[in-house]
């Protein structure tokens, strides 16, 4: 038995050379609260990964601060056993993570490491002649796509949020905010982006990433939970920096969930990454700013909060044909207080992205989910994404909501109105009964476009406002088993709503009412 | 602590890089200010740092040798390719090196050549 275990042993070592080497090394002056201070190193890069050899076994460490005698250095992992003293020695990488398809249906933390309990991620596969596979590296901090290597945005991305398909619609390589306060459903409409992509046949699937930044443990198991129950997380990949992790694992979790993302949009697929959320992001960053003595700014933010937010956000890009025509969409998700956009972070980043969805708490208390406040609302690039069946009901339900939001204002204190305008301000609460919808219960495209085709051309016109979601209910059942093929189906393929099909619409609309 | 190790390191360098540089009275003043601010228990790290820092400014290098056990013959001897007349050399005994020797050149250059750090790399290779 222990020849056997000296033949392993002997095994293992046999393809071991070891030249020692003048090798570059610092010591530890300074740690405390996930920061060391290190003297020495002078040659180390922004960026770069240093091992701090201590009692207990070595540990990375992320250089930060390049300063003239010093660097400051943020700890990645356990920083209890490090000691004032111990030696630094530099590794020449910058900070990079694992990506593959292999990743697909896993929760990891921002280091790469799996923590859903099923074991490694990347098998250590030898192929026939031997040699091992190693799994692509992605660094953490990569190079946003040129001018020249993007494409415009024209392919649409469904959420399945009924006021978002239609009036703010977002596409492939879009950067789209989600805005609101505490308890109005951001989360919710970014998970319902999530699911909704089973729902989207007609176009190619994308893989989603949800980065959980300093959210409860309990709130992450519980959105693993409800993508695996509605089958979601088989094309979903969760990292989670959780609430009790450190700053340095929230700063970097945004960053490895990009450097993943970026590993399917670099090969031709369609990928979207969800941040929730980077209020919480910048807050870590603040903190470890602050602990590396950096000066402080407006609200003790550092001076470079705001390319904090844009180098990462301005990786989300639709690429061209050339570069593989892949694409990144980032719902990035901010938290406000007491519903003010005007603070920092939150203006930064509505200046970054491409439109924001804002999510009211008073829409939220009345009744209205998703709690959407379509006036502040706004998508810049997403209206040339949108199927041209959408966009034919689309503008005139924009049109109608506006009108009805105007009006609705005024009929607060006129007792009397015209008849055209009482018509109109009824319509308005139908459509905004239509535009209600519960959570985790996203509506694929073409069954938006028939619902609204059919409220704003008045086919619901004797139908009480307070019926209109069951009616709706109702015609949704109706068409999926009696029109799936003649309306539905062309709808889906075509993205398109042609004469033929509008009027088979038309038909099954007028059928469903007499019934 | 009231001031970064740094920057205690840098003022008591530059203090002592003066050529009319009163080496008892910067000592005596060094550590009382060290005191009243409280960051006694960080002198090692200052003193370490300010080392390093004196060494980068002058020509004159110091030289670790960390070694399992005492060596055989003086380490200048053994290492004659590599100490110059005006270093300083310390040598240390560090038995959890097992085997072989470490040198370390102003606390910025290493070379490890011993079994522990051998080890070391091969079980984490």
């Amino acid at each position: 038995m222990s020849y056997e275990i000296i033949e392993k042993l002997k095994k293992e070592i046999e393809g071991f050379k070891d030249k020692p080497e003048w090798d570059e090394v610092g010591r530890v002056v300074e740690v405390g609260d996930g920061i060391v201070k290190i003297l020495g190193l002078r040659n180390a890069v922004s960026q770069e990964i240093l091992t701090v050899e201590t009692a207990h076994g070595t540990r990375a460490a992320l250089a930060l601060n390049l300063e003239e005698e010093s660097i400051g250095a943020l700890i990645l992992g356990d920083f209890l056993a490090i000691e004032v003293g111990n030696t630094v020695k530099r590794t020449g990488e910058v900070l990079s993570i694992e990506v593959g398809d292999e990743l697909i249906g896993r929760v990891i933390d921002p280091l790469g490491n799996p923590v859903d309990g099923r074991g490694p991620i990347f098998k250590t596969a030898s192929s026939k002649d031997g040699a091992s596979h190693k799994p692509q590296r992605n660094p953490l901090e990569a190079r946003a796509p040129s001018v020249l290597e993007r494409e415009s945005v024209n392919v649409p991305l469904h959420t399945g949020i009924k006021a978002i398909d239609a009036m703010i619609p977002i596409g492939r390589g879009q950067r789209e905010l989600i805005i609101g306060d505490r308890q109005t459903g951001k989360t919710a409409v970014a998970l319902d982006a999530i699911l909704n992509q089973l729902n989207d046949k007609g176009r190619r699937p994308v893989v989603c990433i949800y980065v959980a930044i300093g959210q409860k443990e309990s709130k992450v198991v519980r959105i693993v939970e409800t993508l695996k129950k509605y089958d979601a997380l088989k094309y979903t990949i969760v990292i989670s920096a959780s609430a009790s992790t450190p700053a340095a694992q929230w700063y970097l979790a945004p960053y490895a969930g990009c450097a993943i993302g970026e590993y399917f949009r670099d090969k031709g697929q369609d990928a979207l990454i969800v941040y929730d959320d980077l209020s919480k992001h910048a807050w870590a960053y603040r903190q470890i700013s602050l602990l590396l003595r950096r000066p402080p700014g407006r609200e003790a933010y550092p001076g470079d909060i705001f390319y904090l937010h844009s180098r990462l956000l301005e990786r989300a890009a639709r690429l061209s044909k050339e570069k593989g025509g892949g694409s990144l969409t980032a719902l990035p998700i901010v938290e406000t207080q007491l519903g003010d956009v005007t603070a920092y972070i939150p203006t930064n980043i509505i200046s970054i992205t491409d439109g924001q969805i804002y999510l009211e708490s008073d829409l939220f208390y009345q009744g209205q989910r998703p709690a959407l406040n379509v006036g502040i609302s706004v998508s810049r690039v997403g209206s040339s994404a949108q199927t041209k069946a959408m966009k034919k009901v689309a503008s005139r339900l924009k049109f109608a909501h506006a009108q009805f939001r105007e009006l609705q204002a005024f009929a607060q204190f006129a007792t009397d109105v015209d008849e055209t305008t009482r018509k109109r301000i009824l319509q308005g609460q139908k459509i905004n009964e239509a535009l209600k919808q519960d959570d985790l219960a996203p509506v694929p495209f073409e069954k938006q476009t028939a619902l609204f085709y059919a409220v704003l051309n008045n086919y619901f016109e004797n139908v009480a406002v307070e019926d209109i979601k069951k009616t709706e209910n109702a015609f949704l059942e109706y068409l999926e088993k009696f029109h799936e093929n003649d309306v539905l189906k062309p709808m889906r393929e075509t993205g398109a709503l042609d004469d033929a099909t509008e009027a088979k619409l038309k038909e099954a609309i007028t059928k469903f009412i007499e019934k | 602590m009231k001031y970064p190790v740094n920057t205690y390191a840098k003022a008591l360098a530059e203090a002592s890089a003066s050529p009319k540089a009163d080496g008892a009275k910067i000592v005596r003043n060094f550590l009382a200010i060290v005191r009243k601010n409280g960051d006694e228990a960080h002198l090692r790290a200052i003193l370490r740092a300010a080392e390093q820092l004196v060494a980068r400014k002058t020509t004159a290098r110091k030289i670790t040798v960390e070694s399992a056990r005492k060596l055989m013959k003086p380490a200048h001897t053994i290492l004659k390719d590599i100490i110059r007349a005006n270093d300083v050399v310390e040598e240390r005994i560090n038995p959890e090196l097992v085997a072989g020797l470490k040198i370390i050149i102003n606390e910025e250059l290493q070379f490890d050549g011993s079994l522990k750090g051998r080890l070391d790399k091969m079980l984490s290779s």
